[in-house]
Order: C-alpha cells, then structure tokens, then sequence
C-alpha cells in the first residue's frame, strides 16, 4: 500500500478545518489510517461499528467517512444509507474502504450511498488524493448551501431595513392566521405608515428618508418580543406588525410603545436630527367566529381601515378597533376617504 | 486565500512518515504471530468438524477477512493476496455446504500459514517484515 521511498506524500491541510471519520473494527486499521489522515493535516475521529459512527456523528459531524464495510453489528452499507437519511442538514462524503473489490461489490457500495470506493492495498497517495476529492466536494457543498440560505433569506427580506418584505408577509401571514385558527388562539396586526414620508423625502433627501425607514425598523423592533412577532416593510414607508397570540388590547399597548419610540427621540440622520411621527391601526381576531370567517386580505384591509382612520384624526396616534367594526366604518366613510392618508 | 491554500499544500516528509508508523506495524506483526495460532486453532477445528463445516468456514472466512484487510492497510501485500484467497474460498465452501475436506480453502489455509510462518523467522530473526517496518 505504501510506498514514499523518495517521494514525499502531498499534504493536504485544508483551508477550513475539515473533519475525517475513520470507521473500521480493526483497531491497528483504525489506527493507521488516523495517524495518516492527521499527518496529512485532517481533524480525525474514530468509530469501531456503524452504530458508534452515528452516534458520534450526531455529536460532532464530519465532513468525509472512511468506512470499512464488513463491521460487526451495522456494517458499512448500512451506515452509507443512514448517512444518506442525514443529507438535509449537512452532507457527509462517504468513501468505502474495503477488500472487496469486485465491479459488482462496488457497484452495491455506491448503491448504498457511497460517494467513491478504495480498495484496501491501494496507494497512501491515492487514498489521500480521494480524500482530498471528499474535503473539495464537502466544501463546495457548503459554500452552495450557505449561499442558498442566503439567497432564501435575501428573497424574504427588506435590503434596507432588514424587515422582511412584502413576499414573506403574504406568505406567512396566511401561516400564523392557519395557526390561530388551529389553536383558537388570538393573533393582532398593525399597520403602521410614517408620517409626511414624502415630505422627508423630498425636503431632506432619500438618504434621510431610508435612514428614517432603518430607525423606525430599529425602534419597532425593539418593542416586540424576540422570535414570536415580526415585522414586515409592506410599501414604501408602510410597515405591518405581526403579533400572534396578542388580543387588541395588547397589540393597542404595543402601537403605543412603538409610537413613541419613534417621536420619543428625534431620528439621527445625515440631514441632521428629524422628528418623525407614525400612525398606526391595530386590529386582532379574538373569537373562534372571527378567526373562522376573517381572511388574511380582510384582517390586512381592516388594519389599514384603522390606519386611515388614524390619519384622519390627525396622525401621530394608533387607532385600534376590531376587524368586523373597522370594516362597517369604511363603508361608512366618504369615497376617497383612502386617498386622504399620508 | 491564495497562499494559505499553497501553504497548506506542504509535504509529509518520508522521514516523518516511517517514524509515524514504523511503531504500529511492528504492532501489527506482532499481532500476526497471533493470527497464525489462531489459523491453527481453525485447521483443527476444519479437521474434527466431520458432521458440519459450515460454522467453521463461516468463522475463518471472517478472520481470513480481518486479516486480510489489515495486511492491505499495513502493506503486507502477500498476507493480503493469501488471506483473500482464503475468504473467498472459505465463503465458497461455506454457501455449498461443503464438507471438511473442501481442497480450495485447505490450500489457501496451508498456503497462508505457511507464509506466516516463514514471516514469523524472519521476525524472529530480526528479518525482513521487521526491517521493512523502518
């Protein structure tokens, strides 16, 4: 198997840490192999079976296995598809180290999940080489699956507040609704829309503007409680809250704190300080009736009734009110009430 | 990043190798010598196993398996070839049922102990496989 009369053996560190399960029930093969894969610079653990492969692995995974396949208990077949059960979290390149070495014995091997196959007696070199193959895949595979985590987070997010955006709100609105319903639980929203937006915008510049949209983000977000509510960037200077499990007297509590988190402080922009204001509807389904006949478009269409009717007073306020009411006001309002917001 | 990755791409010296591993095969042919006794064990158990084999095939198939890949892993290619033959046979012997007297595997069991054997003079005598540990 070996052979490094003159020629030294390539030495692969990787760039990250790349870590090599050896598993074989011979404990000098383990040995060996271990030895060989930290010298060539690989952080190596160890297993005798399959069993204590996984159970390893379930406490600190790795990047490539080498695995014997004959092994007492669950032998190497069996772990390649285990592993192979394992793929949505991390991927593990499995390479088979074995004697048997027929087309057919390594044809089953890939068929279990192996992603290459060795013969036991081939070359220290052509050993590291397949495992150096192993560290180049699993890292690709990593930096694939980051760059598709981020990529699913950039589809569902605001580029310039963090908020998730208008995608995301559509989407899982509809979720946390399903969910109330479900438990007959209570679930708020509020509509919130910065005061004469434009008039920032226009009298201070964009970049004044966005700074506002980033502190009222900021603000909001520190009002609500981490992992359960949320805050999506619906339109221009248009954020809606989401507030599961909140009754309209605790989402018209947290209209308030936001309200005066936002006009508590002037707003530090490049143009200088600004006092910003916000108006705020809140609405929330309560009973088992309305969370059974109130739709999503019609919970979001009653938040903004109250929103308007926030405006209409005079803005700088929250007006709560639940959803059926805001509902009859509106067809109550003049036509083009809508318009008069902002 | 460029250079880290050509940094990281060094050499293990062959020095630095033999030293590594020149304690666990000197190990493993220790552990040869009791491989052998336990091939001889097998032999007999073979020969008295009139009424069924089957188990004793079964059993030196493993060990023939064990060894043999141990000795690929530690270089040893003529133990690893031997130790093949004799797997394959003692599994053949082992499917057919066949009876105590199956000449492939008493070949290839002989064969095997036979180079153990003369392994173990030599390692006995300071010879080959020990000096081809350094």
């Amino acid at each position: 198997m070996i052979d490094v009369n003159d020629s030294a053996i390539v030495r692969v560190a990787a760039v990250a840490p790349c870590n090599v399960m050896v598993v074989d029930d011979d404990e000098l093969t383990r040995a060996k192999l271990a030895s060989l894969l930290r010298l060539a610079g690989y952080e190596v653990q160890v297993a005798s079976s399959g069993e204590e492969a996984l159970r390893v692995l379930g406490v600190r995974p790795c990047h490539i296995v080498i695995t014997d396949w004959e092994m007492p208990g669950m032998n190497g077949l069996a772990l390649c598809r285990a592993l192979r059960l394992r793929d949505g979290e991390r991927y593990t390149y499995v390479l088979m180290l074995t004697v048997h070495g027929d087309k057919n014995d390594i044809l089953v091997g890939l068929g279990a999940g192996a992603d290459d196959y060795l013969v036991k007696g081939a070359q220290v070199e052509e050993l590291l080489a397949r495992v150096e193959v192993g560290r180049r895949i699993t890292r690709l595979e990593h930096s694939l699956r980051v760059t598709g985590e981020e990529n699913r987070r950039l589809s569902v997010t605001d580029p310039l507040t963090g908020a998730q955006n208008r995608r995301f709100l559509m989407k899982y609105l509809p979720r946390e609704l399903e969910r109330s319903r479900r438990y007959e639980h209570p679930l708020a929203i509020l509509s919130c829309d910065i005061d004469d937006f434009k008039r920032i915008n226009d009298g201070f510049g964009h970049e004044a503007g966005d700074e506002v949209l980033q502190h009222f983000m900021t603000r909001a977000s520190s009002c609500l409680r981490e992992a359960i509510d949320w805050i999506a960037r619906s339109g221009g200077e248009e954020f809606v809250v989401v507030l599961p499990e909140t009754k309209l007297v605790g989402a018209s509590c947290v209209a308030e704190k936001i309200r005066l988190a936002l006009t508590g402080q002037p707003i530090p922009t490049s143009a200088g300080p600004l006092s910003v204001t916000v108006s705020i509807g809140v609405t929330a389904l309560e009973t088992v009736h309305e969370l059974a006949t109130i739709s999503v478009v019609e919970l979001l269409r009653a938040a903004d009734h109250c929103l308007y009717a926030s405006k209409n007073l005079g803005r700088d306020r929250s007006t709560c009110m639940r959803p059926e009411l805001a509902a009859s006001m509106l067809s109550a309002a003049p036509a083009g009430a809508r318009n008069e917001v902002n | 990043m460029k250079s880290t990755e050509r940094a990281s791409c060094t050499a293990i010296p062959a020095a630095a190798y033999d030293e590594q591993f020149q304690e666990l095969r000197g190990v493993f042919c220790a552990r040869l010598r009791s491989d052998r006794r336990r091939l001889a064990v097998l032999s007999a158990e073979l020969a008295r196993a009139e009424t069924n084999a089957t188990p004793v095939y079964t059993d030196i198939r493993a060990m023939a398996h064990h060894l043999g890949g141990a000795a690929a892993v530690f270089e040893i290619p003529d133990v690893a070839e031997l130790a093949y033959s004799l797997e394959q046979a003692a599994r053949a012997a082992a499917i057919v049922h066949a009876d105590n007297a199956d000449p492939a595997v008493w070949s290839a069991l002989e064969s095997l102990v036979d180079l153990l054997n003369a392994m173990n003079g030599e390692m006995a005598n300071g010879e080959r496989y020990a000096q081809s540990a350094a």
